[in-house]
This record gives structure tokens, sequence and C-alpha cells, in this order.
């Protein structure tokens, strides 16, 4: 289990909004509540499962600092309108991932999780409804307005970035 | 909706979701937070565990007064269902000298559960740790003690596998080959102090895994590839093969090997199509399939 699932918790406490100094730490928080309740876990519901404990532990982490912003790295955002071309493709992808995790940041937390859920981790409407106890339909309108708030934080995020590389 | 699509975004958007796809942890995270969860699970001594006839046992071991063991052990069996977390475990308890589990590791890097009985000794199927293996303190404490040479969080190396390899080995030869690997180190193997021969296995491989990574942050993708060449050298069959993999993949990108990065990611993705690691390879291949044809 641990191995089959760590790096998709990794990923969601990341992009939920977990400093990354402490998702190393949140990710070992997930599995030992999995480890403390592995008789409730169905088989076959692991992923379901861990990604209820992600959700809550990433909202536990953020309220304890909820005022910083994270990113990896505060200078990913310049060089991302940098337009020096550069070789290493990582480093591109590692400014994205900071654009990205900015928009994210910018968001209200239960639109960000949605998000988060269903267009980085693939998870369906429904389920996504079952993780956070809420109807179908609530689900879908908050996906959409998440779509639609993501759209928005982009296009600010990229319309301060032309302003800045100009 | 599949995961790559985003078919309701703009190219911008779109951008910054792919670049979450291939964002993970790195290898010492990944170990360290195994160790940090085994650790808490009491996997570590209870560990040998990860047997995957752990489960079967329990009601025996049960009848033979070693429930919280056995308790242990199922937990450990569930969570660990993987053979390389098998072998992990095991060490642990050799290294324990918790007798009643290591009884259970047997034919644990098989995936069919064998049916194995509690007793100590007499079934050919039952290979009891040796009493070497039970080290000074293992006075035959049945649940196991503090673990006092656990790792530590930060520190991914877990002496227990050591200590598993020097006073277990004859009980791990007969198991995996990544316990019983003998510390067979070539004389060219590099800047490891040669007083100390490889009795680290998971913390020799990490070691090399970071140095690589180390080399190919600073750019040095001739150092960061011999690195890599060391880790197969001496790890073929190692715990961290596939992290070595996806780093090899990224040398072969940035020197602009394609096809070299394709063949890599290709064989990543069969070797294990459901493995941590197979989205991340799924996601390069579609980066390279994109990158030659710019226009979509």
């Amino acid at each position: 289990m641990f191995d089959a699932h760590h790096d998709v918790v990794w990923r969601t406490l990341r992009r939920l909004g977990t400093p990354p100094s402490q998702v190393d730490d949140a990710t070992q928080r997930v599995f030992l509540v999995a480890v403390r309740r592995l008789d409730e876990i169905r088989v076959g519901d692991e992923s379901r499962f861990l990604y209820g404990v992600a959700l809550r532990v990433a909202s536990e982490m953020r309220r304890r600092d909820p005022a910083r912003r994270y990113t990896d790295d505060d200078g990913a955002l310049d060089r991302l309108v940098d337009p020096t071309p550069r070789a290493d493709e990582e480093l591109i992808e590692k400014d994205a991932r900071a654009a990205l995790d900015e928009v994210l940041a910018g968001m209200p937390d239960d639109l960000r999780q949605v998000l988060v859920l269903v267009e980085l981790e693939g998870l369906t409407g429904a389920v996504v409804a079952e993780l956070l106890g809420v109807p179908t339909g609530t689900a879908a309108s908050r996906i959409r307005r998440a779509r639609e708030a993501f759209s928005e934080g982009a296009r600010r995020l990229r319309a301060r970035l032309e302003r800045g590389a100009r | 909706m599949s995961l790559s699509d985003f078919e309701d975004f703009e190219d911008f958007e779109k951008g910054l979701l792919r670049s979450a796809e291939t964002d993970e942890p790195t290898a010492a995270s990944r170990a360290a937070n195994r160790a940090a969860v085994m650790k808490a699970a009491g996997l570590a001594t209870a560990g040998a565990a990860a047997s995957a006839s752990a489960s079967a046992n329990a009601s025996a071991a049960g009848a033979a007064g070693k429930t919280t063991a056995t308790a242990k052990v199922a937990i450990a069996a569930k969570l660990a269902a993987v053979p390389k977390l098998a072998a992990l475990a095991a060490a642990g308890v050799v290294a324990a000298g918790v007798v009643v589990t290591a009884i259970a590791v047997q034919g644990s890097s098989g995936s069919e559960p064998v049916p194995l009985e509690a007793r100590p000794s007499g079934s050919a199927l039952v290979r009891p740790a040796p009493a070497t293996a039970a080290r000074s303190e293992g006075d035959e404490v049945p649940t196991a003690p503090p673990p006092a040479s656990l790792p530590s969080v930060m520190s991914p190396p877990p002496e227990s596998v050591a200590h598993a390899a020097t006073g277990g080995a004859e009980a791990a030869a007969n198991r995996d080959p990544i316990v019983a690997r003998t510390p067979s180190v070539p004389a060219s193997a590099g800047p490891t102090e040669p007083s100390r021969p490889t009795l680290e296995p998971l913390a020799e491989e990490t070691r090399l895994l970071e140095e690589a990574r180390t080399c190919m942050d600073r750019g040095d993708l001739a150092c960061g590839a011999a690195k890599l060449g060391e880790h197969r050298a001496r790890f073929a069959h190692g715990m961290l093969t596939e992290e070595a993999a996806v780093l090899r993949i990224q040398v072969a990108r940035r020197r602009g090997d394609v096809e070299e990065a394709r063949r890599l990611a290709n064989e990543l993705l069969h070797a294990n199509p459901n493995g941590p690691y197979a989205r991340r390879a799924r996601a390069i291949l579609d980066e390279l399939a994109r990158a030659e044809q710019p226009d979509r």
C-alpha cells in the first residue's frame, strides 16, 4: 500500500498547499492514520481512503500557517517569463509548477480541493462528492466554479507576468 | 476525464496543470517516509510480517500466545504488500530477534502465500532464525523490544538492515537477494571508505542515487550517469532500481538523446505498469511525443 500510493499522497498534499518543508511530515501522517485504521479500509478502497485523509491533513497544515504563500522557489515566476531560452526542461517544469501553486494558493480552500482531485488526480465528480460528503449536485457545481476560479487565477497571473516581463 | 487532456482549459492553463504530473518526491523523501511509517507501525520490529503468509498464520500463531506480535504481523503484511518492503521488514525482524515472526518469512518474496505452521522448527517449510540472529538483548522477547537500531525519520539508511545482514545472514540468504547480498564491492566502487564493506544495501543505494542527483543538479550529466552506472552494477536487483531508472531517463533527456529516453521510459513502464512510476513514465512518453509534433 505504501509504495503504491506514496507518490500520489505526496503530490496531492503538495498541491493542496502543504508547505514544501512539511510535505514529508504530512505524508507520514496520512499513512499513520491509514495504519491505525487499516481494518476499516475496504480492499480496493485504499486510494479513496488516503485521499480523504490527505484532504484533512492538508487543511490542518494550512490552518497552522495560513499566511504564507508556498512556492519552492521565489525566483521561479520571474524565470517563467524570462525570454532567454533555456535547455533545461526540468527547470521550466519547476517554474510552471511554482505558477500552478501560485494560482492554487489564490483559490478558496473548497474550490482548490475539487480542482486538485478532479483535474490533477483524475477523480470523478461522484467520488469527489463522496470524499467531501456533499451531494453530487453540490460537487458538480463546485467543480464548475473551481474551473472558473482556476481559469480566472491563471488569467490574472499571466497578465501580471506579461506586465512584469516588459 | 482523462488525466492529461485538460480539454476545458486554455494552453497556458494546460501548461500549469501538466506541470503537476511530473512532480514527485525525491528518493530520500520516499525512503524517509517509508522508514518512519514502518517504524510507527511497529513493523520494523514485528515486521517479518511482511511475509505474504502472515495473515494465514495469524490464528495458529495466536494460539501460540503471540497475539500482539501477530496483530502487528497482519498489519505489516497488509501495509507492505510489496516484496521489497517485505525484505526490509524481514531484515528488521531478524535484527530484533523475534523468532516467531522470523519463521513466517520464508517465501516472502513470492506472491503466493505459503501456508506455514507456527512451530519454530521441524517443518521443512519452516526456516527458523539461527540462534545468532537473536542478538544480545534479544532474549526471547516475544513482542518486539523497542527498536533501538531503527532508522530515524531523517536518515533513511536503516541500520536494522545492516544488522540483519551481519547477524542474520544465513537466515536472510534463503529469503531475498536484497538482504543477502554479499558485500562484494568492486575495487573501483567510488568514494566509499574502503574500510566499510557494503553491509547497508539500502543506505548505499540511497547514497548513490543522491550523489547522482547532486551531480545532475549541478549540470554534470557525465558524473550523474557514472553514479547511475555504478548503481546498476552493484544493485541490479536493488530496492531503488525504479528510482534509478527515472534518473537515467532524465539524464538521457537532458543529453537530448530522445530515443534512449523513450526506450528507458518504455522499459520502466513495462517493468511495472501499475507501479509508482508508471504515471511518470507515461507523462514522459507523452511529452517526448508532443515535442516531436509541435503543431498539435
